[in-house]
């Protein structure tokens, strides 16, 4: 379950970084339409809002909100080391 | 000041960063270390072994402390928490103070026997030095420290205003290219760990609010331990009558109070003068797995065995202080929520350890002369390789020092800490002594061998290695001895990158320009 809610809030940061055009250039090595940069950036939220979801259904609100901060740091961290490792290679 | 509110953020942001960074950097890596005390404390008693059994080990120690402390004013017992399996008695004689407990401690283990392990602070030294600092009156360290968090909070929201491009700047890292990357790193401990540096930053003030703002306490009380006792619910110690009683079991006093609490467990007990008649037995809550910290206080009367009046229930100010204070130290957190505070407490020391070195990354290439840094710089510079290399190496040095001091020694757990600090100290001077550069490569690789000498002297010296820690599945032992590994491995890979690094080249001297740092 814990495992579930950083592979949503790494989906939804990997969304996020899609949806902006410095890391479109850096993974994808050119920039995309605004409706899709717009369409990434809502993957990119639905994705953290479900990793919340998750997180209070599994220990409610006080210690699920708690949990869900940790591994957003996790997730986050994976997505800009990931970014990176990407962007060196293009 | 001028050139607006970001210009100004920025200068405040540098300056309260350098000024306290070398101690928020230890306040950090100590406060990390900290979410496994207990760890570090059974790693440092090998010589404990075998199961937790909370009412074994707490008859155990009265049962000892009947035999060699009667007379004394008071017993107690902290019993062990989950993640311990030992619990540790301390006894004061009349006209003593608690400062002398250790003059009277012992361990007593899962079965209720008394264990000599060896004299050590354990992790308790980590966690401690975290807001009291050491070698100074705890009073100094406190003040000290709260001052430093006070500015922490000060670099945190001046950071915030001054990174102008947090969001576009997000997932941004951009390796070799000297002052740029460290910049990214920078921003990405920071940014990624935000909410935590925030909650612990604040928390961590109001765990000593009372020190830090006595006024309303001053305000609302006559004297202000009446606030203490309200605030703990400990009422005034109980008067001798001369009389002889035993005290009734201990194990029927707990199980009410367990009865009280759902199940939950006791986590220390006090018993005020022992063998009276009006002996009073006090069982607090181990707050366990709750968030709120400060565990709930019952008192028993020692002869009969009966409860008094529960006390009441405490108010929404007091729980939202012990909820803040339980999120400060994580003590509910399970293992995973415990690593997650752990590498939140990582990206934290590794914020503070690349804004020291963005300080000077900064300002070298726009020196008069790069060759020869003017005297504040090189101190600076001195002081960052002393820092996040030195205090790391010392934390090494103080485990090496457990498995190789003698058991017998006198004032062997605080000849543990000293060594701690000539490790450092040693660091530090020998810092002084190198040039900048050949100083952070070779002081890397010496902390990488240090932390890497540590599961190797524990096997030699113990019969609790990492193999057979591994083979008999001991979770405690191999976890912490592979830590260690990881550690060193971790400073092995920054001295080795460094190493391969060409020198920067000497740019021409630059006017300043109003960006971070």
């Amino acid at each position: 379950m814990i495992a579930l809610c950083i592979l949503a809030a790494i989906a939804g940061f990997a969304g996020l970084s899609l949806g902006m055009t410095r890391h479109q250039r850096d993974v994808l090595g050119r920039t995309l339409a605004p409706s899709s940069s717009l369409r990434w950036r809502i993957v990119g939220w639905t994705g953290l809002a479900l990793s919340l979801l998750l997180a209070v259904v599994r220990d409610g609100a006080a210690m699920g909100t708690v949990y869900w901060l940790g591994e957003l740091t996790v997730a986050a961290l994976t997505v800009a080391l990931s970014t990176t490792g990407l962007g060196s290679r293009a | 000041m001028k050139g607006g509110l970001r210009q100004s953020m920025a200068f405040l942001h540098t300056w309260a960063g350098l000024l306290f960074g070398w101690l928020l950097l230890a306040v950090f890596v100590t406060g990390t270390t900290a979410y496994f005390q207990d760890e570090i404390t059974r790693w440092m008693q090998p010589e404990i072994k075998g199961e937790r059994h909370l009412v074994a080990s707490a008859e155990g120690a009265v049962d000892y402390m009947r035999r060699h402390a009667q007379g004394a004013e008071t017993w107690s017992i902290q019993l062990p928490g989950k993640r311990s399996v030992a619990a540790m008695g301390y006894w004061k004689e009349k006209g003593e103070t608690y400062l002398q407990w250790r003059d009277h401690a012992f361990m007593v283990d899962g079965r209720g026997v008394r264990v000599d392990a060896r004299d050590t602070t354990g992790g308790w030294l980590l966690y401690r030095m975290h807001f009291d600092l050491h070698y100074v009156p705890v009073l100094w360290g406190r003040w000290t420290v709260g001052l430093a968090a006070m500015f922490m909070l000060v670099a945190i929201v001046s950071g915030v205003i001054t990174h102008r491009r947090i969001f576009a700047d997000f997932f941004t890292l951009r390796p070799g290219k000297g002052q740029r990357s460290w910049l990214d790193a920078h921003n990405l401990g920071a940014v990624l760990a935000l909410p935590f540096h925030v909650m612990i930053t604040y928390t961590g003030l109001v765990t000593l609010q009372a020190a830090y703002m006595p006024w309303g306490i001053a305000a609302a009380y006559e004297r202000p331990a009446d606030y203490h006792r309200e605030l703990t619910g400990i009422d005034a110690a109980p008067t001798r009558s001369g009389t002889f009683a035993d005290p009734a079991p201990i194990a029927g006093m707990i199980a009410q109070a367990r009865a009280r609490w759902n199940g939950g467990d006791p986590g220390f007990i006090a018993i005020l003068i022992p063998g009276d008649a009006n002996s009073v037995v006090k069982i607090t809550q181990d707050t366990g797995t709750s968030m709120a910290t400060r565990g709930e206080t019952l008192t028993f009367d020692a002869a009969t065995g009966h409860m008094r009046t529960p006390p009441a229930s405490r108010g929404g100010a007091a729980m939202t202080e012990s909820v803040m204070v339980g999120l400060h130290a994580g003590r509910f957190a399970p293992p995973a929520l415990r690593w997650l505070y752990f590498l939140s407490g990582l990206m934290g020391s590794a914020m503070v350890a690349t804004g020291l070195v963005l300080w000077t990354a900064k300002r070298r290439p726009r020196l008069p002369d790069p060759t020869r840094p003017h005297v504040g710089f090189r101190l600076v510079e001195r002081l960052n390789v002393a820092t996040i290399a030195g205090l790391p190496f010392g934390i090494a040095v103080y485990f090496i020092a457990n498995r190789l001091l003698p058991s017998a020694m006198a004032h062997r757990a605080a000849w543990e800490a000293n060594w701690l600090f000539i490790g450092w100290g040693a660091l530090l001077l020998y810092v002084f002594l190198r040039p900048p550069r050949r100083a952070w490569i070779e002081s890397l690789s010496m902390v990488a061998a240090a932390y890497a000498a540590v599961p190797a002297v524990n096997a030699l010296t113990t019969d609790r290695g990492l193999l057979r820690s591994l083979a008999a599945g001991d979770l405690v032992f191999a976890g912490f001895d592979l830590s260690m590994l990881v550690t060193a491995m971790g400073f092995a890979f920054a001295a080795w990158k460094l190493h391969r690094r060409p020198l920067a080249p000497v740019r021409e001297a630059r006017p300043p320009r109003g960006d971070i740092a």
